[in-house]
């Protein structure tokens, strides 16, 4: 049994080498068309208008409400359409009168979105003239 | 077979038998494997073909997106936006008629946006749209008010969303307390 | 396992039948698949653009984006300062690097009236080619088709590019905002409150009365950082709107008069006065002159040619547009002074009012008309 003759078992042996090699082939291929799909998915589906119409929102409640109270009126608001609606957290923090300098008074605005694939923070300053 | 021949050098009886060397057979089946492996491979490998469909899904987000952000914008500075208004005249406890003066007044000029163009195309009068507004009730509930039809879609045709969040001075349900809150305008958008 | 040298020995002459079969065979499945690799790569492979993408891209460019220009010294001797583009001069064409209409970037979809006319050459002036235009904001790899077009409400339809094929092409449409600009409106009488006394010399039946009014615009003022883009005053970007409405209902109503006019327009920038270089001048730090003029006046609806008199005397409106320049305003306290040098005759004597005075062009104006929006729409086709 040892001198079994395997002369004629190279053909099949290529024909596996080369099996393998062509379903190497079609993973690698697989992954480079998955890639580029999400990767264009992602440019598609980046939050980008949520996150603009939150902070102009937002911005425009700070800059219309007097104190805090009033701001956090709306943004409880928001917050609950945005977890409900978008399922997104949205958040934010305002701190009226922060600093100021020669010109202006710094309202800061501390913006907070995330969506589960796309966070996103911002802090706004809107001037104020003094 | 011909190898056959060969018995009579080796003495090994096993030899005999097994020295049938069959590179035929082989070779059949290394070219099936070969063939097999490559129809399975290459039939898994996921075809681009979904992409135009996206695109025109992108346009209509687009299109909607863009029509709420400068419908919201304010004309002069310390202005409000048109959707404003419109919000402000939407609330329950506003009275029905300035609330079908709100539905009348949106449906004209968003229906409006919507034929706009340049003239450089062709632009087919196709577009739907359904407009609800989402606020929130005094036990923190989401609440859902139909706002605007135009066209019905029975479910055929893919739609996207498209939201804004509006500030609503004054606002409140009928029977509920009313505040200077924010609500949301969420337009579905499809094509005919 | 000594035995197999003599095998081989026996064997080395020997290629058997079977075996070319076999290998005929194999080898045939090799051709076989190897020949598909190349089908499955087609499958595989982009088309070279992507049209629609290509067009969403363009338009995301031209409704959001300023535009860019490099920094440096131009051939005119004027300084760029990067966003405005529209200002460099046709023969600095390549210091473009990249084309937008956006007022800034803060401000998405609010579209600049100078950009757009820039951009769409109305008035023609920068001439730009299709190459260009594909260099300069379209960036695809292969040279495409394009028709770009934009209508404002009420406003005829401007384009770019090419006629539109009736087959597929890539699309993108934008709901836009258009900037105009602020006006300054001030009634005559606003300007004429007190009254001159004027005596003709003995003998002369006329008398030549000159004077000047001028308007003031503070650069700390009118960049106030809490008014968004999108409603700031800006000359340097943005033109400058000056109305004087009813002058004929002052200057015209008075019997002694018998002609007004403005002799001449200067501009003071920090109490210097900026050399403006009549028509097809190509002095340096010359202002931007995107008509041709830096500055126009318009007599009830009538452009009257820059350098002349202009009578104002029955006039109903004058209007006096000042094109943009980054040069107006070079320190952020800088002041720029529009000064309108006026000669009266006079052919009694008595008590006239004439237009005088310094006005202030700034937000806390009372007779300023802020900066406001209206709709648009932009649309890109690429194929």
């Amino acid at each position: 049994m040892k001198k079994l003759n395997d002369n004629a078992e190279w053909i099949l042996l290529m024909g596996l080498i080369v099996s393998f090699a062509i379903i190497f082939l079609a993973i690698l291929l697989n992954l480079s068309v998955q890639t580029g799909q999400t990767a264009s998915e992602s440019v598609a589906e980046f939050p980008k208008s949520q996150i603009r119409d939150l902070r102009a929102e937002l911005t425009d409640a700070a800059i219309t409400s007097e104190n805090a109270a009033e701001f956090d009126a709306k943004l409880d608001a928001i917050r609950r359409l945005a977890l409900y609606r978008d399922n997104a957290v949205a958040d934010a923090y305002v701190t009226y009168d922060s600093f100021a300098d020669e010109k202006y008074g710094y309202t800061k605005l501390r913006v907070h979105y995330s969506n589960g694939v796309t966070e996103y923070d911002e802090i706004i300053l809107l001037p104020k003239k003094l | 077979m011909v190898n056959g021949v060969r018995k009579e050098v080796y003495g090994f009886t096993t030899y005999d038998r097994e020295c049938g060397q069959l590179f035929a057979v082989e070779g059949l089946i290394a070219a099936l494997i070969m063939i097999t492996a490559a129809y399975l491979a290459f039939g898994a490998v996921i075809p681009q073909s979904n992409a135009d469909m996206h695109v025109s899904e992108l346009q209509l987000k687009q299109m909607g997106d863009d029509m709420l952000y400068i419908m919201d914008l304010p004309d002069g500075n310390a202005g409000a936006g048109y959707l404003e208004s419109v919000i402000y005249n939407a609330s329950p406890n506003r009275g029905s008629s300035a609330n079908a003066a709100a539905r009348e007044g949106f449906n004209a000029t968003f229906t409006n946006y919507l034929r706009k163009s340049t003239g450089a195309t062709i632009n087919q009068d196709t577009l739907r749209y359904s407009a609800a507004i989402y606020c929130v009730d005094d036990s923190g509930e989401v609440v859902k008010l139909p706002f605007v039809n135009y066209g019905e879609n029975f479910g055929r045709n893919p739609a996207v969303c498209c939201a804004r969040y509006v500030a609503a001075d004054d606002w409140g349900l009928v029977g509920q307390s009313s505040s200077d809150t924010a609500v949301r305008l969420e337009v579905l958008i499809w094509r005919e | 396992m000594g035995s197999d040298v003599s095998d081989m020995k026996k064997e080395s002459g020997l290629i058997s039948l079977d075996f070319i079969a076999g290998f005929a065979v194999f080898l045939l499945a090799l051709i076989i698949v190897i020949s598909m690799l190349p089908g499955v790569f087609v499958n595989i492979q982009n088309p070279p653009v992507n049209y629609d993408i290509a067009a969403y891209r363009t338009g995301v460019l031209l409704a959001e984006d300023s535009g860019l220009s490099s920094d440096g010294i131009l051939s005119d001797g004027a300084t760029s300062e990067g966003t405005a583009w529209e200002q460099v001069p046709a023969a600095d064409v390549g210091r473009i690097l990249r084309l937008g209409l956006a007022v800034s970037k803060e401000t998405p979809n609010v579209l600049l009236p100078e950009k757009i006319e820039r951009f769409f050459n109305v008035p023609a002036y920068l001439n730009l080619t299709a190459d260009q235009y594909r260099g300069m904001l379209i960036f695809e790899e292969y040279p495409v088709n394009f028709n770009i077009s934009f209508k404002e409400d009420g406003g005829e339809t401007l384009s770019v590019g090419d006629r539109v094929p009736g087959g597929e092409y890539g699309f993108s449409k934008r709901y836009v905002k258009v900037k105009n600009a602020a006006e300054l409106r001030v009634p005559a009488e606003n300007l004429t409150i007190s009254g001159v006394d004027v005596n003709l010399p003995e003998g002369a039946d006329e008398f030549i009365y000159r004077n000047t009014t001028s308007f003031t615009l503070s650069y700390a003022n009118l960049s106030d950082r809490s008014v968004s883009p999108a409603y700031r005053i800006d000359p340097k970007t943005g033109r400058t709107i000056i109305k004087i409405a009813g002058i004929d209902t002052v200057l015209g109503a008075q019997e002694g008069i018998s002609s007004a006019a403005i002799e001449s327009v200067r501009l003071f920038r920090d109490g210097a006065e900026v050399a403006i270089p009549q028509n097809g001048g190509n002095a340096p730090n010359k202002p931007y002159k995107p008509y041709g003029v830096p500055y126009v006046c318009v007599v009830d609806g009538v452009t009257v040619e820059n350098g002349s008199e202009i009578p104002v005397k029955d006039a109903g409106t004058l209007e006096f547009i000042l094109y943009p320049d980054e040069s107006y305003f070079p320190n952020p306290d800088s002041m720029l002074e529009i000064l309108f040098d006026m000669k009266y005759t006079c052919i009694s004597g008595g008590t006239y009012r004439f237009i005088q005075g310094e006005t202030d062009y700034g937000y806390d104006s009372p007779y300023l008309v802020c900066p406001y929006l209206t709709d648009g729409v932009l649309e890109v086709c690429i194929w």
